[in-house]
Formats: C-alpha cells, sequence, structure tokens
C-alpha cells in the first residue's frame, strides 16, 4: 500500500512540483512503510525552498544539485540551525543539477 | 453465488444463446442518463450492465473510456451515487448489474461498507481490474459474506497456474481479455482467443466472457460463437459521447446494441 494525494472518494489528486522527479501523487510502498513504522520521519520543502537550496549548494560549494536533491538541501538549511556544533548532518544527493539547469532558467526568465 | 447472473446465464444456455454485457461509464453525461441508458439497453436485447466507476487513474482504459471517466467525474459522480443508482434501478430492473472499479474506490469507502451497501443496492458481482486473485484478501471476506461474487481477468499472456487460479476465484464469470493491451484496443486474432477460452473452460466451471476489442456486430458474432458472454464497452461509450447533446441519445445507442445482439443470435 501507498499513501497518495487522494479525494475523500479516493480520486487521485493532480499535483505540482518544480522538480518532475517529484510531481507524483503517491510516495510509493517502501516508503509508506517505513513511515509507518517510524523508523523513517518524512518532510516537505517549497518550491522557493529548493530554489534557494539550488542556489545556495551552487553558490557555496560548486555542486549544482538536481532540483529533487535540492529539497533536502532545503531540510538541512532548516536543521542546521537546531543541531548543535558537533552533530552531523549526511545529505544524499541523489542526482545532479545539469539536467534541472533549462528548467531554472525558465522559471527565472533566463535566456540560455 | 448471484442468484441474477446465475439464472441470467442459465437462461441463456437453455436458449443456446451467449450473454451480451454492454458497458456503460456510470455517470457519463450524468447518473440520470446512466439509468435510462440501463433500462433502454436492456429492452434493446443486453443481458447483463457491466457498470463503469469513473476514477482518476484508469490503468486498464483506453482513451474511450478514459474521457468518459473525465466527463462522469466533472458531472459530479461518486461510488456513492452509483450505488443509489443501481438501488433505485432495482425498483425498474432484474437485469444483472456488475461494477466495474478501481481498488482505490473501494478502499477509501472501506471493503466491508462498500460490499454491503452495494449488495443492498442490488450489485450482482465486482470486476476489479487492479486487484489480482492474489492480490484480493481484504476484499474477499467482507464480498463473500455479502454474496457479491468476485469476478478476476485472464489475459493472454497468463500461464497454466494463474488460468487454474483465476478460474477457482473468479464468481459469476471469468472475464478473458482477449489482448494484451487497453479497452477500445482492435480485436486480435480471433483464433488465439478460441485456443485460449477452450483451455479456460477446461479448468473454469463459470461461464467466460470476452471484452477488450469487441466493437462492430461482426466482432460480436465472432466472440460469441467462441464464449458464454461478449462484452462491449468502448464502442457504446464512444456513441453516448459522439451524441451527448443530442435529445436522440439514448435511442442511437440502444438502436447500435440491438444492431450487437442481432448479429450474435444469426452469426
Amino acid at each position: 500500500m501507498t499513501y497518495l494525494l487522494q479525494d475523500e472518494n479516493g480520486q487521485i489528486n493532480s499535483t505540482h512540483s518544480v522538480s518532475a522527479g517529484l510531481d507524483y501523487a503517491a510516495v510509493g510502498p517502501e516508503h509508506s512503510l517505513y513511515h509507518d513504522q517510524g523508523r523513517i520521519e518524512y518532510t516537505y520543502a517549497t518550491d522557493t525552498e529548493a530554489m534557494s537550496a539550488f542556489d545556495l549548494l551552487a553558490r557555496e560549494e560548486g555542486i549544482v544539485p538536481a532540483l529533487e536533491s535540492a529539497h533536502a538541501i532545503a531540510e538541512v538549511v532548516k536543521l542546521a540551525p537546531k543541531l548543535k556544533k558537533s552533530q552531523l548532518i549526511i545529505a544524499n544527493l541523489s542526482g545532479r543539477g545539469d539536467k534541472d539547469v533549462q528548467q531554472v532558467a525558465k522559471m527565472r526568465g533566463v535566456e540560455l | 453465488m448471484s442468484g441474477r447472473l446465475e439464472s441470467t446465464f442459465e437462461t441463456l444456455r437453455k436458449k443456446k444463446q451467449k450473454a451480451l454485457i454492454a458497458y456503460l461509464m456510470a455517470g457519463d453525461p450524468g447518473l440520470a442518463e446512466t439509468e435510462q441508458l440501463v433500462v433502454a439497453l436492456e429492452e434493446a436485447g443486453a443481458d447483463i450492465i457491466e457498470l463503469g466507476v469513473p476514477f482518476s487513474d484508469p490503468i486498464a482504459d483506453g482513451p474511450v473510456i478514459q474521457q468518459a471517466a473525465e466527463r462522469a467525474l466533472r458531472s459530479g459522480t461518486s461510488l456513492r451515487k452509483i450505488l443509489d443508482s443501481v438501488k433505485s434501478l432495482r425498483q425498474r430492473t432484474e437485469i444483472p448489474i456488475v461494477l466495474m472499479l478501481y481498488y482505490n474506490s473501494i478502499h477509501a469507502m472501506g471493503c466491508e461498507e462498500f460490499c454491503k451497501t452495494a449488495s443492498t443496492a442490488g450489485v450482482d458481482g465486482l470486476i476489479v481490474p487492479d486487484m489480482p486473485p492474489d492480490e484480493a484478501g481484504p476484499l474477499k471476506k467482507p464480498a463473500d459474506a455479502a454474496g457479491l461474487p468476485l469476478i478476476f481477468l485472464l489475459a493472454p499472456t497468463s500461464t497454466t497456474d494463474r488460468r487454474k487460479l483465476v478460474a477457482k476465484e473468479s464468481h459469476g464469470f471469468v472475464y478473458y481479455v482477449s489482448l494484451t493491451g487497453i479497452t477500445g484496443s482492435k480485436l486480435s486474432n480471433v483464433g488465439d482467443i478460441q485456443e485460449n477460452v477452450k483451455k479456460l473452460r477446461k479448468v473454469s466451471g463459470s461461464p467466460v466472457a470476452v471484452g477488450f476489442g469487441v466493437a462492430t456486430p461482426e466482432d460480436a458474432a465472432r466472440v460469441s460463437k467462441i464464449a458464454d458472454g461478449v462484452i462491449v464497452g468502448s464502442a457504446i461509450v464512444k456513441r453516448i459521447a459522439s451524441h451527448q447533446r443530442d435529445p436522440a441519445m439514448i435511442s442511437h445507442v440502444a438502436e447500435f446494441v440491438r444492431s450487437l445482439k442481432l448479429a450474435m443470435a444469426v452469426g
């Protein structure tokens, strides 16, 4: 079973995300199970937060993250101030942002 | 299990006739029209009505039925309203009505409540194309308790083991999918269908109905020679769509259904 974005009749809602890989109404059975077991805490980032994180990582580290991974960086930005200096955070950059450069440019009205 | 479904096949068998199973998308263009269509199609020769429940993500359906589902959802159709419609239809007709619906619609309502409500309303069977018999556990018990037969699908690619499983678990009839594709595709090799239906008959105690791709009276005649039931969906839905704003829509569709039944009788 998977969690779905759906209405009260079980009709699947349409979705929107700045990143194509997240523009999907379900999370998948594995993640749903981990959520139910309490093994993983799941969260979200808005399009704007993901875009800022995309900029931040490119500017600070010279790494262009995929827009999907930029959501993880956005969470790092939110989480880091709440942790001690000695605590480590590992963020998984699961994809490269080369594929998203056109999309980001388009959103910002930049012609490449 | 289901009185209406069983006795319909039995009566037809005695008359040496095959069942014409007419598919309608419930709520396309509206539920009032659907109710009128059920009555009109029975009068035109349909033996069983398969009522589609519109779903946002209908994985087994081609564009014709997808668009019908969109129209039905836009007209405010929901599973509960469809069950109300079946209930009110039961004051006018005893034609067997099976629902064709995707599992999420049932899951959202709750298997137990759905089965009870559907059975009380006068539904005679369930076709849930995204729920194979191995996954039917949560639905099987409440469906059995409510006396609702589950009708499973078998594909041309199904193996011998699957054929046996589907034959064993399927009640009312077995739905043989004529092709490896979606509803509304073109009917393919009738020889292959015949061979597979023959194999299925050996292991199934239930009648075998063939659907997907049966679009014309000629198709219906050919399929009726090899199966106990002929399911016509997209070809009917297409006619409803093209006559949406025509006051004579119902008689156009009924006329088509009459031509299907006639071809099956002659063929």
